[in-house]
């Protein structure tokens, strides 16, 4: 073997050095292939149904009825294959001390009472509690800003994202105005015992969110979060049927929407008149693991 | 000719005096560190900087908002040369323009690394990826960036190759292509600028006065840094810059310094008399809010180096001092730097739209790679100006023997 001087010590480590980072070049074009074209392969389960024609879905949260147990939360993490690098998941649970949507620890206390907090307390029947998710806007300023077009809302009212297209730019979480979004710092992982194949799995540098259970609403079920709720506090609907529950409610029912000003059209209601809370439904559940410490 | 000229230019980027050796290995040195900590990124993820949830644009973006001011300023040198016919600054104009291309490749590569998916940068290209435009301001800041690098570019090297080739300039050609530089650097200023304001969730940036002050600060900090650059390029080169280009400039800096305080008192007052509850971000950056304080130094130090500036530039006699000039410059750059970077960003994004506040600073991979950035920036500049001199100082090709002054 010649004796390995120094240019020649140079030039393997460099070569060593790029070839650390060379990605695996089938894996490559196989996702070249899926962001060009957007078909499922072969075998392929379809994640996105094609949207309900005619429909115009939203949500409906009583906030008289929720008690905070952040069922909804938990179910929702795992039905979605969110993974614990995600945190907090899709449903955010404030305790508010009324029934406004301020949430936010605003300077004035008179006029905003004291503020909220997202962490988890001690249940009690005297305070709000009020789920925060996607309200899969009807002008989403998310969908607007996305550069590549990765994130789009569909005829049928819901704002999804193709997991292919998104450069992970994160100007769509910038540009929402609830916090909704959620972006793969990590590379994430789901035990495989607790995949939900109904429901693609993300790589790291993509950005997610709730999806109003695309996989299930398109195909005639409730969200899961809908599906747990034990007091039932939240129904999801088709507003343009004229039968619907949540058109009734929010026909009838006193109600607001976040953040309302901003025109984003949300399509999320929440209902204001205080209810019997069943709080027998509570149990504790362990909070999911706080990451680097978010302050109120 | 075209393999000589190569091989001349090579050589001129290649040899020079110690000092020049010492600046690119120091740079060199500095790259190298900041490349070896983006393996560290694309290994990790993006999770290895201080970015979360809450705070999703950070210490990257804030230098790709300040290079993109430094880039514009290339026209404050345009404008008094082409337009006025200021001929002083004729011998400068070039090295602006190479600034310029420097500048907007950091924002290109700060860019990059930003993203979480860097390697679908592609579906950012026009026609080959998937573009949302009109609607996206992100496509037409990639449209406008693109556009002026590649203007820039174009002047530079068409200038420097007609000069080397010892002929003088096709004015019917550079000439739309200058004028069309000023919109066009006022333009990549203003949509970086509306990329922020766009945004309703964050109230601490949706205001029209985001605009003006991007432009009244990029025309302070780029020229800062040029005056400081064209001293050293006087004392170390051939190239003769005359004391009045040098005056000139200082002397617009002033009064763009003036409009950007202006513009920061107007801010002030409009938080503070309506007093909404906007005001949060505003009272994180300035005052600290709820016991997180962690900006308050930096902003209140960079609001008096601008204002000391101001105060030095705007009394002539002193201007005219370059000892104080560089002073002046110095606190500029540093000013302009963190309020347009960490005063800009990081507060936009504390409190978060559902008032969490997440301290966010800068980790050391961060601060390593941005240093990497700023290096190759650097490197960029210094070799383009260098072969800039060179060729027209008449060290390399036939400068010397252009007929008529251009």
């Amino acid at each position: 073997m010649k004796k390995l001087d120094r240019r020649e010590f140079v030039k393997l480590a460099s070569v060593a050095g790029a070839g650390t980072l060379m990605p695996d070049p089938l894996k490559v074009f196989a996702d070249a292939v899926d962001q060009l074209f957007g078909k499922p392969r072969q075998g392929q389960i379809e994640y996105v149904p094609k949207p309900v024609a005619n429909a115009k879905f939203g949500m409906v949260i009583d906030l008289g009825k929720c008690i905070g147990c952040r069922r909804c939360m938990y179910a929702c993490k795992l039905e979605n294959n969110v993974p614990d690098t995600i945190s907090p998941p899709y449903i955010m649970v404030f305790e508010t001390e009324a029934a406004t949507g301020a949430i936010g620890h605003y300077s004035s206390p008179e006029m905003m009472g004291k503020g909220s907090t997202l962490f988890y307390t001690k249940l009690r029947k005297d305070k709000w509690y009020m789920p925060v998710q996607c309200n899969h806007c009807d002008d989403a300023p998310c969908v607007q800003v996305c550069p590549t077009g990765a994130s789009y809302k569909d005829p049928d009212g819901l704002v999804i994202i193709d997991y292919d297209k998104c450069i992970g730019c994160r100007y769509c979480m910038t540009a929402c105005p609830y916090g909704a979004r959620r972006f793969n710092w990590w590379e994430p992982h789901v035990p495989k015992d607790r995949i939900n194949p109904l429901v693609p799995l993300r790589r790291h540098g993509v950005v997610e969110k709730c999806t109003f259970c695309v996989h299930r609403t398109r195909r005639g079920k409730f969200t899961r979060c809908v599906e747990v709720c034990p007091n039932k506090a939240r129904t999801f609907g088709n507003f343009n049927d004229p039968d619907s529950e949540v058109r009734k409610l929010v026909r009838n029912e006193r109600n607001f929407r976040l953040k309302e000003v901003l025109n984003t059209g949300p399509r999320i209601w929440y209902l204001t008149k205080p209810k019997e809370k069943h709080m027998q439904w509570y149990k504790p559940l362990p909070p999911p693991t706080n990451i680097r410490g978010i302050r109120q | 000719m075209l393999i000589d000229a190569i091989n001349e230019i090579f050589k001129i980027v290649t040899t020079g005096n110690k000092k020049y050796k010492m600046w690119m290995g120091f740079l060199s040195v500095l790259a190298l560190i900041g490349i070896s900590f983006v393996f560290t990124q694309i290994d990790q993820g993006l999770i290895a900087t201080n970015m979360r949830d809450q705070v999703s644009w950070g210490w990257y973006i804030a230098n790709f908002t300040f290079l993109v001011g430094l880039a514009a300023a290339a026209v404050v040198l345009v404008i008094p040369y082409y337009i006025y016919n200021y001929k002083p600054i004729g011998e400068i104009v070039l090295i602006g323009e190479i600034m310029a291309v420097a500048a907007v490749s950091m924002c290109l590569m700060f860019i990059l690394l930003d993203m979480g998916s860097a390697e679908r940068f592609w579906h950012l290209i026009p026609y080959i990826g998937i573009f949302n435009w009109p609607g996206s301001i992100l496509t037409w800041d990639v449209i406008v960036l693109n556009m002026y690098l590649v203007l820039n570019l174009t002047l530079v090297i068409y200038a420097l190759a007609k000069t080397y080739a010892g002929k003088p300039y096709k004015t019917k050609f550079i000439m739309p292509l200058i004028f069309f530089s000023v919109p066009a650097a006022i333009s990549i200023h203003t949509v970086t600028a509306f990329l922020y304001l766009g945004a309703p969730a964050r109230p601490f940036w949706n205001a029209a006065i985001l605009a003006p002050r991007f432009i009244a600060s990029a025309f302070c900090s780029g020229p800062a840094f040029m005056l400081i650059v064209f001293q050293i390029i006087r004392k170390t080169t051939k190239l003769k810059i005359e004391d009045k280009a040098l005056h000139k400039v200082a002397e617009i800096v002033a009064w763009c310094m003036a409009v950007n305080l202006f513009l920061l008192g107007s801010e002030v007052f409009k938080e503070m008399y309506s007093a909404t509850a906007h005001i949060e971000p505003f009272n994180y950056l300035w005052f600290g809010l709820r016991g997180n304080d962690q900006l308050v130094p930096w902003i209140w130090t960079a609001v008096i180096a601008n204002s000391l500036a101001f105060l030095i530039l705007i009394v002539p006699s002193i201007r005219k001092n370059f000892f104080m000039l560089n002073i002046a410059c110095g606190f500029m750059f540093y000013g302009v730097y963190i309020e347009k970077g960490m005063g800009l960003i990081f507060p936009g994004f504390i409190p978060g739209t559902l008032g969490e506040i997440y301290n966010y600073m800068p980790n050391t991979l961060e601060l390593w790679i941005s240093l990497g950035v700023w290096a190759i920036g650097l490197m960029i500049f210094t070799v383009g100006a260098k072969i800039c001199i060179a060729i027209k100082t008449g060290e390399i090709g036939h400068a010397l023997e252009i007929p008529s002054d251009h």
